[in-house]
């Protein structure tokens, strides 16, 4: 599989390439970025609307490498080192649009807890495995995607459709380990009706299914590991990782649909483009394909919309995007037993029940002004303001999880010319300002790690209040008619100042009691995390 | 080509339309409520009753017990369950004479998942008395050490017992899982017999061996000195009353002070020990009313596997072991032997499980929990402790240090 998507994207980089040719002219990151604001329609769902905003033609090719250290971060996230492989480009094919883009991933992970099997922890999967032990994640992805546009034809129609396709792959390192497996293929066909010169709507319907399949085991099988079967908010069943006893197989089998709708209005010098999305996904978790036993499902309702706003001076661009979505996830757990007939000998559902909830809101608004240039913009300034609002609960023992956020940023760019040669500064500073949340535990295991050390300190997390300031260099060199290398940088760094590091956690010997207990001033570190990525690649 | 993407198409539609089926109409969980109604059928109409019953739900899967007493009339009404799948447990006592009279019944891994349903729970009585299995220890020593496991059996009562014929075995399947058996056996009813994969019997003639009130025995499988021979076991079984050595190989030495145990079913025996798996098995302990006839045995449908069937009701105590507690809702022994299941959660770590002591007489004899139901009755130990809590060894035992 893996050459096969290899041969595909050489051969895509190789036709976005051969259809470039026509254009010679260097593209700057600058011109990139302001493109990809102006491309109202790239920024849906709808991948016939590029026909209506058409990205300019390009072609990029980067390897970065990415690092994330630091003590603010939630438990099962940890430490990452990642080397990165990019390419993208859009062109026209004919009188068609066809914009595409692979990324392969080679991922660290440092000092994660509490996730022994998943590939990508989210807080809407109650369904897993964790355990206490630091360990590390090595895994690799591929991410393909492509967005094709047909022409408008009869002045009054354009069809289109999306499509990504990855993979991951990825191995525990420490006991108990697992090695877990996971693809997944989205398809969304897309219409759009140009009504007269201004006007469009579109529409899309999605399409996605995705399988997971980890395999939790021992390196060392003579000491068998503790397990915790996660259900949500804290509550768990106790597992155990190794001997005959051990878990078996989990599995992930998802699927999902959805729609959106579009409106575009396209003015002199302005544009507006609405949108509002649905979709629904089933995410059914098991237990040993053999003898299916289900772990549980969730089902999850999304709607969502955004406005994108842009008007085109001569000397300024100004876009003002308004985004916000509200999700809703239901747990539903079942009671189950064997059927014991000979001939069967297989988990029978007996009754099922929604056990837990998931619900997240979040909105951004956002202001980005541009000041225009032949290379695409001299300087840039914004500003953004994102507000979330996460509740998990567990029904019945009433259990709660929230944590609710605005997070105002600052935002700038500057563009340096030096002959043919650029240098894009950017600076940012932001901060996060808590309105509320908590966690409230009122199940079983008040005591557990799982409560004390996980669910406590990702609330402790959420919750801070932190700033953000960040540093964004990116610097082109043409070496051809059309190529131009480059060398980015980018340092974000994240400090809190809450007193979320001045506990520590403790037990009595026997492993009992868990509990939080105040540190001393010479064993507090700061809350803080620091992300940083370099990467050098040609535009073409 | 089209044709296949188009097939390829409709069934991936197909499939996420049945599981975008299964979750509708999906009720968010609500708390229930139900009755129980314990009633004394079997219990002879001279043994005093108790004036009510302790009734206890538990969840494993969720860790959730709700407990009530029942009145005067043996009922009562619960109204705070979560739907789920329970063992009800009852428990009663009453003193009379001079004895204690201990009521007990249960239904497991029951699905309550309407409200007000009714359940009813049939309970027995026995008066402090009899012999029970105080500790077990099957866990092994690290080092993958398995020949130090033992089986300690306490006199609980007022009065001596004597062990000799006493059997102990284990039962199929030996380990905890989804497999279970579908039992075929001559008179067609399977429900009242548990299934022995091993028996062992203490010989005597009746009267060889007392055990008095406040005394234990110890069943090893190897009177040995294990701690001396590896360091990683907890225990020196040197002076064990009983082994269950088996004869004709010489790979595990005999202890000539130890009386060895006739092998009576050999079905899950082999090699040279009598090793039950280190994950725990689900053991009896009984006296046969007649010889065991070991030539003859029943086999589950559709395996071969071979028991000997053993009538629950000369079962004197019984304890069912899983790996863990995912294993709970999959244990093997009949709910009217052992309601529970208890557990060490890993193997080879020199724990052990024994009884919880329940009081402790004027004149310090120890009486332990026996309320057939061993996640109650047991405790877990980091380490096995041979006569734990310092009980009695019967007066015979002239090699014990």
């Amino acid at each position: 599989m893996k050459k096969y998507i290899i041969i595909s994207v050489i051969a895509l980089s190789a036709i976005f390439n051969a259809q470039a040719q026509g254009s010679k002219t260097i593209t700057y990151p600058t011109a990139l970025e302001i493109n990809q604001a102006q491309a109202l329609w790239f920024n849906t769902s709808n991948a016939a609307g590029m026909i209506v905003t058409p990205l300019n033609n390009y072609n990029t090719l980067s390897v970065g490498y990415n690092v994330k250290n630091g003590e603010y971060r939630l438990q099962q996230e940890g430490n990452q080192q990642a080397l990165k492989i990019n390419t993208s480009g859009a062109t026209n094919l004919g009188k068609a649009r066809l914009w595409g883009e692979f990324t392969y991933q080679n991922i660290t992970e440092t000092d994660t807890r509490y996730n022994t099997t998943m590939l990508d922890v989210v807080p809407d999967m109650p369904y897993f495995v964790g355990d206490p032990n630091i360990s590390y994640w090595k895994k690799q992805s591929y991410n393909m995607s492509v967005k094709a546009a047909s022409p408008v034809l009869w002045d009054l129609v354009a069809f289109g459709a999306s499509a990504n396709y990855f993979t991951k792959n990825g191995a525990k390192q420490i006991d108990p380990r697992s090695e877990s497996f996971k693809y997944g293929i989205s398809v969304e066909p897309a219409v759009v009706f140009t009504l007269g010169t201004k006007h469009s709507i579109g529409l899309t319907f999605l399409y996605l299914n995705s399988f997971e399949r980890t395999v939790p085991v021992n390196s060392n099988n003579q000491q068998d590991q503790i397990a915790y079967i996660m259900r949500g908010v804290g509550n768990y069943t106790d597992g155990v990782v190794g001997s005959l006893s051990g878990m078996g197989t989990f599995y992930y089998k998802t699927n999902k649909i959805g729609t959106s709708l579009q409106y575009n209005f396209n003015g002199d010098r302005s544009a507006l483009l609405a949108e509002v999305k649905s979709s629904f996904q089933v995410v059914d978790v098991f237990q040993t394909p053999t003898k299916p036993r289900r772990m549980g499902t969730t089902a999850q309702m999304l709607m969502g919309g955004n406005i994108q706003y842009i008007n085109n001076g001569d000397d300024f661009t100004s876009k003002v995007t308004l985004d916000g979505y509200h999700k809703n996830t239901n747990g539903i757990e079942y009671i189950q037993e064997i059927d014991a007939t000979y001939e069967v000998q297989q988990w029978v559902t007996i009754a099922k029940f929604i056990r837990s909830r998931y619900v997240f809101n979040a909105a951004t608004l956002k202001f980005d002004l541009y000041r225009n240039s032949d290379e695409g913009y001299d300087w840039m300034a914004g500003a953004q303001g994102i507000f979330s609002d996460r509740t998990d609960e567990y029904i019945l023992p009433h259990s709660t999880f929230t944590a609710k956020n605005v997070y105002g940023e600052l935002f700038g760019k500057k563009n340096i010319m030096a002959g043919d040669n650029s240098v894009l500064i950017g600076i940012n500073a932001g901060y996060n300002f808590n309105l509320g949340g908590g966690y409230d535990y009122n199940g079983a295991e008040p005591t557990s790690k799982v409560v004390k050390d996980l669910y406590e300190r990702d609330n402790a997390i959420l919750c801070a209040n932190y700033y953000q300031v960040g540093l964004d260099i990116k610097a082109s060199f043409p070496i051809g008619k059309s190529t131009a290398l480059y060398i980015a940088g980018n340092c974000q760094y994240l400090r809190s100042n809450d007193t979320m590091n001045d506990n520590l956690y403790a037990c009595d010997n026997d492993g009992s009691n868990f509990r939080w207990e105040y540190k001393t001033a010479d064993l507090r570190n700061p809350s803080q995390r620091v992300i940083a990525t370099i990467s050098i690649g040609f535009t073409f | 080509m089209r044709k296949y993407i188009l097939l390829v198409l409709i069934l991936l539609t197909a499939v996420s339309c049945e599981q975008f089926k299964d979750i509708q109409n999906v009720d968010a969980i609500a708390q229930i409520g139900a009755n129980v109604s314990v009633t004394t059928t079997t219990v002879a109409a001279d043994v005093p009753r108790p004036d009510s019953y302790v009734v206890k739900f538990t969840n494993y899967d969720d860790k959730y017990e709700v407990s009530s007493k029942t009145d005067a009339n043996g009922k009562v009404a619960v109204n705070d369950i979560i739907p789920g799948k329970y063992t009800v447990t009852v428990s009663g006592e009453i003193a009379y004479k001079g004895f204690t009279y201990y009521y007990s019944g249960s239904l497991t891994n029951i699905n309550i998942i309407e409200s007000g349903k009714s359940y009813n729970v049939d309970v027995v009585a026995s008066k402090a008395g009899s012999l029970i299995l105080k500790e077990i220890y099957f866990n092994g020593a690290s080092g993958y050490y398995f020949k130090d496991q033992f089986y300690e059996i306490y006199n609980n009562g007022d009065e001596v017992q004597y062990v000799d014929k006493l059997c102990i075995g284990n039962i199929l399947p030996t380990t905890a899982s989804t497999t279970t058996y579908e039992w075929i056996v001559p008179d067609g009813h399977p429900e009242n017999y548990i299934y022995m994969a091993s028996v062992w019997q203490v010989p005597g003639d009746g009267n060889d061996y007392p055990v008095k009130p406040g005394e234990s025995i110890i069943i090893a499988q190897g009177a040995q000195n294990h701690h001396a021979l590896r360091p990683a076991s907890p225990v020196d079984l040197s002076g064990a009353e009983f082994e269950t050595f088996i004869v004709n190989q010489t790979v595990n030495p005999d202890n000539p002070n130890s009386i060895n145990m006739d092998l009576r079913v050999d079905f899950n025996v082999f090699g040279t020990q009598w090793l039950v798996t280190v994950f725990g098995g689900a053991y009896a302990i009984f006296i046969p009313e007649e010889t065991i006839d070991n030539t003859t045995w029943v086999t589950p449908k559709g395996s071969s596997s071979k028991a000997k069937e053993v009538l629950i009701e000369t079962v004197i105590d019984a304890v069912e072991i899983v790996n863990n507690a995912t294993k709970i809702t999959q244990k093997r022994m009949p709910t009217s032997l052992d309601a529970g299941a208890t557990y060490t959660g890993a193997t080879y770590t020199g724990k052990s499980v024994s009884r919880r002591i329940r009081e402790v007489k004027e004149d310090g004899r120890i009486i332990y929990w026996d309320t057939n139901n061993s996640t109650e009755d047991f405790q877990v130990n980091p380490q096995a402790v041979v006569r734990r809590d310092g009980v009695g060894v019967p007066s015979w035992n002239t090699w014990a240090k």
